[in-house]
């Protein structure tokens, strides 16, 4: 792909001045070094550095600080908390876009007023769209990370090694700097890791809040390029994305040379020691409480109103409908002229969602498990080495320079495979690749605990491989792949950085019909499709925890 | 070196559990005092509690004349200000720092001057023969010399009392019977006071100079290690130290309680209605011709015999009864299964319905009670 950036492109011959297929600089020069390049590129760079940090930095405060409350302290309604605040998590990342805009919308983007102007006031831009609300809605959908990371890690924290210290006559913020931070250093490089990377590639948020009034990350840039056919600089910015994630995996991996060593010391916790918050208790519990209801009460609620409103923000009885659910001629919406749940659309689109997330999602668990099998079988082996490394990629390479990648690379015909662009096919094959690598330290971690034994027995006894792995490793493991298909399941449910670059009309998902509605300006049904992806992988998820007795926690396994 | 008194300790964990019930214990000063108890009975949580690392729920503490804990006037001293060592099962050594900077961490907390304090470092390494690992982080050790950090951390600040939670049970066997070894120099060499809590009742008989049995939250006796093992003051503890296990019979319900309850009749008949089952050790049950002293005897049939090095442990049936036995010389085997065996009347342990000693005095005891075959 990255070739494509400095060859020059179809169509573009008359632009550089050379035939296509030749070497050139004309598209890193207009990225890196042209009049156009600081809105291309050095603005987005910018933008994407300040919100990830300032989306890293705020979810780790609230998500370090939830942990606490609810792992060492004596809080009440901790069991609850516990569940409810990794809920922002299982929502599309743009709900919260939406919601914002369907309450602090201006007059300066055309269509229906937001409520807080419908009611009087006029939010000034830097409220309504840019840095101010990407990092306040992407810090309380990204929290959760930080909060299961944090939670895990402190509830793993043998609390004899604080004990060890006191009993040596250490004081309590002696043995807190001495010896708990240095000890947490590595879950919160983990979370600051996942969260900063995952802001790399995060598309949906930044297009619904940069887009009015133009401003990009180096995601919606990419995007841009994408839609206006420029092959040359979409390479080069991808190029960019993934070389950040890089430098940034690097300078973490050089961060935690030193701790990495420890990471696997452990031993049993004993009874641990909890906080007495006296006459703090339900303050704690009410601000627990509150985290709970903007990041997830409020932004439903908000979407859930507008989608029964003709007009926003004007609670008068008779702009209430339910023409926009259920209703069969919505006048005025030329591209959607039903209700979201009437027409083939929404249909099609779900049957999309679950056919092509569904597939990615189990060969993504059977390969993830035979990765960890090969691993731990192999243990030592330079193939097993490498398989462990490769389950790192994911923080390298950002969805949506991924998918790009992709895009380049099987858009036309290469040797035996055909041109895959608009086929379910590829969107499958993408997904699988995308989540493998999670599915493979969630199969390496269970083949780890599962050891040789039981498949020896069966050796012994006389099975071959493939009696041994059908009858002894697959049912043994059989709750491993439940967690292993559900957790990609759902995070492709959710999926937009990849999917809005391969999805065509014929591959509509879930996901890009929202966005086509939202592209559309139709505030009442693009908010009702994000209710119902809401709805599905909340309920996917719920089901999943009924049923395998895994949380996401567990999944996310130390991230 | 002062001396630890508890009075009346309780702790009651939130929830209702009960894990120290009324416990009054005295560990004289210098004693290595072993708490030797099953897991659940209430040893570690007394060790906290001596520790500061939890609060009791009534009771007193007290140290060398100072009170740590006294509930009913609401003292608690903190576990940083009581100045003692407590070392974990799990050693919980600081992964993040080195064995050095391990051991240094108690000295740098008392502000000793940084030479005085690598002085002493030095010194504490020798000691525990890990002067060479000095600059290895925990994970780098095996566990004989983890052990031996978590110990050399605790000592190096000199403390009056050292408290030890099952430290050697994650040591292979050899292991364990040198740091043994060790654990009894150090306490002769040093003097300390020294509270371990063990659930291996061969670590508290040779360890201890004083042996504490628990169960149920309560001490059940203390004493001697050999005042123990001789004299059991409840059917619990006779059953819980001793291996093989003490053979306890009831003196009901089958043929062989009912010829021992024939006999504790015979010999000591004014104690027959108080004494609800007998117990004897292996080693008291001999085999072949009884010699004519006072003793109960029975035709015993031997199913199996098992050689450990030093002696040999006999699997027998005595009257339908399976027992066992210990002896110091090779039994008769197989060749003759059918024999006879017999108990010294002095080697019967007789316990009460409430399962409480019994203790025949020279008068309520009848000489000599005649000899079955």
């Amino acid at each position: 792909m990255l070739v494509d950036a400095v060859v020059v492109q179809t169509g573009d011959q008359t632009n550089v001045g050379q035939p296509p297929g030749e070497l050139t600089g004309y598209y890193l020069i207009r990225v890196f070094a042209s009049p156009i390049s600081k809105l291309l590129f050095w603005q987005p760079l910018l933008n994407t550095l300040v919100t990830s940090g300032g989306v890293t930095v705020l979810s780790l405060a609230l998500g370090g600080a939830l942990a606490w409350l609810v792992v060492r302290t004596d809080m009440p309604g901790k069991k609850w908390l516990a569940t409810a605040l990794v809920v922002p998590y299982m929502l599309p990342s743009w709900t919260f876009a939406l919601a914002w805009l369907t309450l602090f919308k201006n007059r300066t983007i055309a269509g229906q007023p937001g409520f807080l102007e419908a009611l009087g006031f006029n939010p000034p831009n830097w409220v309504a769209y840019g840095t101010v609300p990407i990092i306040v809605t992407l810090g309380i959908h990204y929290f959760p990370f930080a909060f299961l990371l944090f939670g895990n890690a402190l509830r793993r924290f043998d609390s004899q090694l604080e004990e060890s210290a006191r009993v040596l006559g250490s004081r309590g913020w002696t043995t807190t700097r001495r010896i708990v931070v240095p000890l947490m250093l590595p879950a919160v490089m983990s979370a600051v890791l996942l969260t900063f990377s995952r802001m790399l590639g995060t598309f949906g948020t930044p297009y619904i809040l940069g887009l009015p009034i133009n401003y990009n990350l180096l995601s919606t840039s990419l995007y841009q390029s994408f839609r206006g056919g420029g092959r040359g600089v979409m390479a080069a910015l991808s190029g960019v994305i993934i070389l950040v994630g890089i430098l940034f995996v690097v300078a973490d991996t050089w961060l935690l040379r030193e701790q990495k060593r420890f990471v696997t010391v452990g031993s049993k916790g004993a009874m641990d020691r909890r906080k007495r918050l006296g006459g703090l208790r339900y303050p704690a519990l009410a601000a627990a409480t509150l985290v709970f209801v903007i990041s997830v009460v409020v932004p439903i609620v908000a979407l859930l109103l507008s989608t029964l409103m003709r007009v926003q923000g004007q609670f008068t009885p008779s702009n209430f409908t339910f023409d926009f659910w259920i209703g069969d001629k919505i006048p005025a919406f030329v591209g959607y002229p039903q209700g979201l749940l009437r027409g083939r659309e929404l249909l099609n689109a779900t049957w999309n969602s679950l056919r092509i997330v569904g597939l990615a999602a189990i060969a993504c668990s059977l390969l993830g498990l035979l990765v960890g099998y090969v691993v731990v079988r192999l243990q030592g082996s330079r193939l097993s080495v490498f398989l462990r490394q490769v389950s790192f990629l994911p923080y390298l390479v950002p969805g949506i320079a991924f998918a790009a990648a992709y895009l380049s690379l099987f858009a036309v015909r290469r040797g035996p495979i055909p041109a895959l662009y608009g086929t379910m096919a590829l969107l499958i094959l993408i997904l699988t690749i995308n989540y493998l690598p999670f599915a493979s330290r969630a199969g390496i971690a269970a083949m780890m605990q599962l050891g040789r034994e039981p498949e020896e027995a069966a050796q012994i006894s006389g099975a071959r491989w493939g009696r041994r792995i059908s009858r002894i490793v697959l049912p043994i493991q059989k709750g491993a792949l439940a967690t292993g298909v559900i957790l990609p399941f759902i995070a492709g449910l959710k999926e937009l950085s990849i999917v809005v670059m391969l999805a065509t009309p014929g591959t509509d998902v879930l996901t890009t019909l929202s966005v086509r509605l939202i592209g559309y300006g139709y505030t009442q049904l693009a908010n009702a499709a994000v209710l119902v992806i809401a709805a599905v992988s909340f309920a996917v998820t719920y089901l999943a925890q009924r049923l395998t007795g895994s949380s996401l926690a567990s999944g996310l396994g130390g991230g | 070196m002062p001396e630890i008194a508890l009075r009346g300790l309780t702790k009651i964990y939130p929830g209702g559990m009960l894990a120290v019930d009324d416990l009054s214990l005295t560990v004289p000063d210098a004693t290595f005092m072993c708490l030797l108890g099953a897991s659940g009975c209430g040893k570690t949580t007394t060790l906290r509690m001596i520790a500061g690392l939890e609060q009791p729920t009534a009771g007193e503490i007290v140290v060398g004349g100072r009170v740590l804990d006294a509930v009913a006037r609401s003292q608690y001293v903190p576990a940083e200000e009581r100045g003692m060592g407590l070392v974990f099962q799990s050693y919980a050594l600081w992964p993040h720092l080195t064995v050095r900077q391990n051991v240094e961490f108690g000295l740098t907390q008392r502000k000793m001057p940084r030479g005085e304090r690598r002085a002493r470092v030095d010194e504490m390494l020798r000691l525990l023969h890990i002067s060479e690992v000095a600059e290895r982080y925990p994970a780098q050790l095996s566990g004989g010399q983890q052990q031996r950090v978590a110990l050399a951390r605790m000592l190096a600040v000199s403390p009056q009392v050292l408290l030890l939670d099952e430290p050697l049970s994650n040591l292979d066997a050899r292991l364990r019977l040198e740091m043994r070894a060790e654990l009894k120099r150090i306490h002769q060499e040093l003097g300390t006071t020294i509270v371990f809590v063990t659930h291996d009742q061969l670590e508290a008989m040779t360890l201890g100079t004083l042996v504490a049995v628990m169960d149920a939250g309560r001490v059940q006796q203390i004493g001697g290690p050999m005042d123990i093992y001789r004299r059991p003051a409840n059917r619990f503890v006779a059953e819980f130290v001793g291996s093989p296990p003490i053979n306890a019979v009831p003196l009901d319900g089958h043929e062989l309680g009912a010829s021992l309850a024939a006999y504790v009749a015979e010999r000591w008949p004014a104690l027959a209605g108080e004494v609800a089952s007998v117990a004897f050790r292996p080693e008291a049950l001999r085999f072949g011709s009884s010699n004519g002293q006072a003793a109960w005897s029975a035709p015993a049939e031997l199913e199996a015999v098992l050689p450990t090095g030093a002696t040999w442990i006999v699997s027998a049936r005595i009257l339908g009864q399976p027992l066992f036995g210990l002896t110091f010389a090779e039994p008769p085997a197989a060749e003759r299964p059918e024999t006879v065996c017999s108990v010294l009347s002095s080697d019967l342990h007789l316990f009460a319905a409430d399962g409480s000693r019994v203790e025949p005095t020279a008068e309520q005891t009848r000489v000599p009670a005649p000899v079955h075959a």
